[in-house]
């Protein structure tokens, strides 16, 4: 169970990504290019995080960029959501890209704590802003039925939750009485990874689902 | 076993509770979602139950209407004009060789005929007791006898039984067809033809009139304007079919309404 925790950074974006591989040789259509992109950030630079903590190395870098590349990413995913409302997504956009870049200087020295409560921040005011939007007209909606809904969904349930850990990660593990204790957080940090990555997964098994029981 | 410093716990358990609570959340917003879409569908069935009712109590009145007008044509009118006929007829007894009062014994002939095809023409009753077919062959008949159109009607029917009211629907959307035709398009020749298969009733109405473009119609110059076409298409949506309006091969249009039985 510990190991699959360790390792379910890799294991829930790459059972994911299988199925949009599938999905791409049976010619079938697939939720959202930037999601894609999302999984395989993360299958690439997770990989390379935990091979580097395995070997006993400095891995505060890759998490870094993982989360400039994810800012970027997901920016781009809010920006296509909200294009109607795009002035608000770009300015929460430039915003966290500007203080990542103020954090620059201590990517090799000390986990990314602040960016990544940023980019937490910026995917929590997108997401609810994307539900009040969707939500606030009185007119028959089945968002719900929609990927897109479910893909906010996941990704607010992922960073809302870890905000928390997020922000104060970096605090516990150059704490002393704490670092032996704080990959615990780490490993529930994965499980809520995966219960995002699980959602997705559903959202693009459902059709098949549905075709196979109708 | 190695005690959790409160910190880390305290961070954990206040992660569960976000957890459990951006959840909660997020199956509120559905759940809210879904009750407010049950309300929007349940007040688009009441709109469409009272817009339904609405047409049928208009077809009902139009239905009376056009009897109560063919029942005066006949008894009312046709009397009258059936005692003019007798007076003529005692006329032209006493003075066989007046050429007026012959020409206006066959004009009054003429009239009596038309008075009675338009009588029956209204009455659904009377029309569809041989059913559909028949009736719109009637009708195209009485057309053809105007002089200025040609019109052409094939049949397919006997496949299926229609519903008396469906019929009188049906009836009532081909007799403002093939007005229109002889109205608004300007057409000379006119096609009809009646087809049931064990799905559905097609009815089609092709002209080589002027022809029309429905969505402009409807849009440019209001709905007021092409209140007609809309009623003739609600008809058809009150017995689930649907009537479609296209743009003829060559000119004029073809309107082709599908009624599933």
């Amino acid at each position: 169970m510990k190991w699959f925790l360790i390792y379910s950074d890799i294991i829930a974006p790459s059972f994911f990504l299988i199925i949009i591989l599938i999905k791409l040789i049976r010619k079938e259509n697939y939720g959202s290019n930037y999601i894609l992109v999302y999984a395989i950030i993360q299958i690439l630079l997770n990989s390379i995080c935990d091979y580097i903590d395995f070997v006993d190395g400095n891995n505060y870098m890759y998490y870094y960029i993982n989360q400039v590349l994810t800012l970027i990413t997901l920016g781009f995913l809010f920006k296509s959501l909200l294009s109607q409302k795009k002035i608000l997504s770009d300015f929460f956009f430039i915003i966290c890209v500007i203080s990542s870049l103020f954090y620059s200087d201590n990517i090799t020295n000390s986990f990314a704590s602040f960016p990544f409560g940023i980019l937490s921040v910026f995917i929590i005011i997108n997401s609810l802003y994307y539900f009040k939007i969707k939500f606030s007209n009185v007119e028959l909606n089945y968002l719900y039925a929609n990927k897109s809904f479910w893909y906010v969904a996941g990704l607010f349930i992922y960073f809302s939750s870890n905000f928390l850990i997020f922000i104060s990660y970096n605090n516990l593990i150059s704490k002393s009485e704490t670092i032996n204790y704080a990959y615990i957080l780490w490993l529930f940090h994965n499980l809520i990874f995966t219960l995002m990555f699980i959602i997705f997964s559903l959202v693009e098994l459902w059709p098949l689902f549905q075709k196979r029981f109708n | 076993m190695a005690i959790i410093p409160k910190e880390i716990q305290l961070i954990l358990e206040i992660t569960v509770l976000i957890l459990s609570l951006v959840i909660f959340i997020v199956f509120l917003v559905i759940n809210n979602q879904r009750k407010v879409n049950s309300l929007i569908l349940e007040k688009i069935k009441r709109e469409k139950l009272y817009e339904q009712e609405i047409l049928n109590a208009e077809n009902e009145i139009q239905d009376a209407t056009m009897k109560h007008i063919s029942r005066e044509l006949h008894d009312n009118v046709g009397q009258m004009l059936t005692l003019v006929k007798i007076q003529l007829n005692n006329l032209s007894e006493e003075s066989p060789e007046n050429k007026k009062i012959n020409d206006s014994k066959e004009f009054v002939n003429n009239v009596l005929t038309d008075i009675r095809a338009l009588s029956k023409s209204l009455n659904s009753d009377n029309l569809l007791h041989e059913g559909l077919e028949k009736a719109i062959g009637f009708e195209v008949e009485r057309v053809k006898k105007l002089g200025n159109y040609a019109v052409k009607f094939s049949a397919n029917t006997g496949i299926v039984s229609v519903d008396r009211k469906k019929e009188v629907l049906i009836f009532r959307i081909f007799q403002e067809l093939l007005q229109n035709c002889l109205k608004h398009a300007k057409a000379k020749n006119i096609e009809v033809s009646l087809e049931e298969t064990i799905q559905c009733l097609n009815l089609e109405v092709v002209d080589d009139g002027i022809g029309f473009d429905f969505d402009t119609k409807i849009q440019k110059n209001g709905f007021q304007s092409g209140a007609g076409l809309s009623n003739l298409i609600h008809r058809a949506e009150l017995m689930n079919g649907n009537l479609i309006f296209e743009r003829g091969k060559v000119s004029g249009t073809r309107a082709h309404l599908t009624i599933p039985v």
